[in-house]
């Protein structure tokens, strides 16, 4: 018979911004419900509990109870980021997973894994504890029944007899409607145990349809499917910011205690990170999109945080930051041995970072491996990243004659003719008469396009050196020199 | 010459003590594989300028093109900070560029400060710095502390700094290379490997590793 585990994390709002503020954990906090007309605490820890908050306050109310109770506000981000995070711990106990609500995930459990206290706390409570997550299980034969059992949970309720877990429970939470709730508390009937030995056929005429589906779940409910979801790809922290980040620091604080968040996440999953994605987004414009590729996957915090850091420091915007999102795409880690012969890179987080500060420096597009295109424009050329795993070619095609190194730009040219050839030459580069010449050469390409090119060169020995002249149209000028 | 007393042996060891990066030992060579260059010897972990015997042609392009090639060829990598980004691939095999690094930069101080990031990181034994298009005025400006900063940068790294420049230009290069050749067009199309023989090389200048600690020592116990 199928098993299902329900993880239930109490005050899941208020557990999903805490587990990125711990300066809190010792203060009282309330988190107030901004969505009604009047904001309300909706939940708030046992130190708040302890002062005498409760549920509905308003937040003069509360604070007047607790004077330093911390009122916090909804964080979409964090929820997002905790939810995941809850999704991706269930995924290693089995990979058929219910986002039931925000805060509870239900697990259709593995035969195979075993249902024990020690092993669901070494398992599931203590890497949740990990990444600032405390949640409650309840296990059962039905979904609905283990969500019950999550809820009186302690951390752990296994429900073998569901009617000696049943009968004892209050009635409400059966959710009777106000009007049988009513009815039932007339009748003195106050808990499941009080109403299932009642004759099941004289309550449902008493009470109605309702009282069958009433019924049902006082007898432990039956199976249902599951809405099955997948996890995402990526292992993401992200918030939406309450007050908009203007400097540098306190952005490298946040990213900081995400990239930490993140590392234990991978690790409880014996994952490394591969690459990662920052997104930034700002009060005006455009969110901000990058994606580091890691040189050599790893969870070390100080050597991601140091790619972050150099990255951001040449970083610049208009308007300050709203909100943020870190996401690792998690990889396998692999042990890597180099041939024989081979030599690889020694330190590739320091190589991936002088990477970076050359681009700052120069440009993205300014730094990488050559490739040459497919078309016969003799500069015909564009930069790709520079592959640290690169391994050498043994191939080899005969090189001709004298490379040129080219002017980027071309310099202009004034040129005289003489019987159709160059005879002298003004330019900024040299000027005097032209020894000799070869050519021309005539190239053409993309004829079939809008950029469509052609050209003329020349090869030309002057007082000064060897050049290659070209001209496009009736323009001259200097393409290169050879020596 | 009389032996150093025991005093100049006992500051010499203080300083050697002190400035470990200037008393490196600096006379490993760097094999290209180019014979050419190889026969004189590159120093590993040393800047060394290489620059025509006269302004005309001499075939600095060509030897530039062929260490490269021939550096890629054996499998190594080579970081090439291209000062005036006048660099063309095809100039090389295209099998081996995947294990070029090219800088593009368009001024001289750009290339410096390329270049001292490439050569701090020492994670690739080999940086040229092609200067070779840039002006002679704009390189008048790099400072020479620059280059010397460089070339202590490759002391400490091992990164071995080959430095094409118009005209000689870096004081403290360990060696320098004056590049002779003559090369008409008429030599343009030939096979590269026929082209190589015409290539003249000379030591322009040599300066000893250890001669150049001692100095660099005793003048940075000078400043201190």
């Amino acid at each position: 018979m199928k098993r299902y585990a329900v993880l239930h994390a109490p005050d899941f709002r208020l557990q999903s911004i805490l587990r990125h503020a711990p300066h809190l954990n010792d203060r009282p906090v309330a988190l107030l419900d901004s969505q009604g007309q009047k904001p309300g605490v909706m939940e708030f820890n046992a130190l708040a509990l302890a002062a005498g908050v409760e549920m509905g306050m308003t937040p003069t109310q509360a604070t007047a109870r607790s004077p330093g109770l911390q009122l916090l506000t909804e964080n979409s981000g964090h929820e997002r980021s905790a939810q995941e995070a809850l999704l991706q711990t269930a995924e290693t106990i089995s990979p058929f997973l219910e986002a039931t609500a925000p805060g509870i995930i239900t697990i259709e459990w593995p035969p195979e894994k075993p249902v024990d206290v020690p092993w669901l706390t070494s398992a599931i409570l203590n890497p949740l504890q990990l990444i600032g997550l405390a949640v409650h299980i309840g296990i059962a034969d039905n979904p609905d029944l283990a969500l019950m059992a999550s809820r009186f949970a302690n951390p752990v309720e296994i429900v073998d007899n569901p009617a000696l877990f049943l009968d004892p429970l209050p009635v409400h939470v059966l959710q009777p409607s106000e009007e049988i709730r009513g009815v039932l508390h007339a009748w003195g009937i106050h808990t499941v145990g009080e109403l299932t030995a009642l004759p099941m056929r004289q309550v449902c005429e008493r009470l109605g349809p309702e009282a069958v589906a009433l019924w049902d779940r006082a007898m432990g409910g039956s199976p249902r499917p599951l809405d099955l979801v997948k996890p995402r790809e990526f292992f993401a922290e992200e918030a939406d910011l309450e007050n908009p980040i203007e400097m540098l620091e306190p952005l490298l604080f946040l990213l900081r205690k995400f990239l930490e968040q993140i590392m234990v996440r991978l690790a409880l999953v014996y994952l490394v990170a591969g690459k990662f994605r920052l997104v930034l987004r700002f009060e005006n414009g455009a969110p901000y999109r990058r994606v580091f590729t890691i040189p050599q996957p790893t969870r070390d915090v100080n050597l991601l945080f140091r790619m972050l850091h150099t990255h951001l420091e040449n970083f610049t915007s208009e308007s300050p930051v709203i909100g943020l999102e870190l996401a690792a795409r998690p990889v396998r880690s692999s042990e890597e041995q180099f041939g024989l012969l081979e030599k690889g890179i020694r330190d590739p987080y320091q190589f991936a970072e002088t990477l970076a500060r050359l681009q700052a420096l120069l440009g993205r597009d300014q730094v990488g491996t050559p490739e040459l295109e497919a078309s016969h424009h003799p500069d015909a050329v564009h930069l790709r990243p520079f592959d640290v795993h690169a391994l050498p070619s043994s191939s080899d095609a005969p090189l001709i004659g004298i490379p040129c190194l080219r002017f980027r730009p071309v310099i202009p040219a004034e040129v005289i003719l003489e019987e159709a050839q160059p005879a002298f030459l003004y330019s900024e580069r040299t000027t005097g008469p032209i020894r000799e010449t070869e050519g021309p050469w005539l190239l053409e390409g993309s004829w079939w396009e809008r950029n469509h090119w052609s050209r003329e060169e020349w090869d030309i020995a002057t007082d000064d050196g060897v050049y290659r002249l070209v001209r496009t149209d009736e323009d001259w000028f200097l393409d290169g020199v050879y020596a | 010459m009389a032996p150093a007393s025991d005093k100049v042996l006992y500051l010499r060891q203080l300083l050697a003590e002190r400035f470990k990066e200037a008393s490196l030992p600096s006379q490993e060579i760097y094999a290209t594989g180019l014979p050419v260059l190889d026969e004189i010897g590159i120093p590993r972990g040393a800047l060394t300028e290489l620059i025509p015997s006269v302004p005309r042609s001499s075939g600095g392009p060509l030897l530039f093109y062929a260490v490269l090639h021939a550096v890629l060829q054996k499998g190594e990598r080579a970081v090439l900070i291209d000062g005036k980004n006048s660099f063309a691939p095809s100039g090389i095999s295209s099998t081996h560029l995947n294990r070029l690094l090219w800088v593009r930069c368009h001024r001289a101080w750009e290339a410096i400060k390329a270049a001292d990031l490439a050569i701090r990181d020492g994670n690739i034994p080999l940086v040229i710095i092609l200067l070779s298009t840039n002006s002679p005025g704009e390189l008048r400006k790099i400072p020479a502390p620059s280059w010397h900063r460089l070339q202590l940068l490759a002391e400490k790294s091992a990164v071995t700094v080959l430095a094409f420049t118009p005209q000689a230009q870096v004081g403290c290069a360990r060696l320098r290379i004056s590049v002779d050749g003559d090369f008409p067009l008429k030599k343009l199309h030939l096979a590269r490997t026929n082209l190589l023989p015409s290539l003249h090389l000379h030591v322009a200048r040599r300066r000893l590793g250890q001669e150049r600690s001692t100095d660099e020592a005793i003048r940075r116990a000078a400043c201190a």
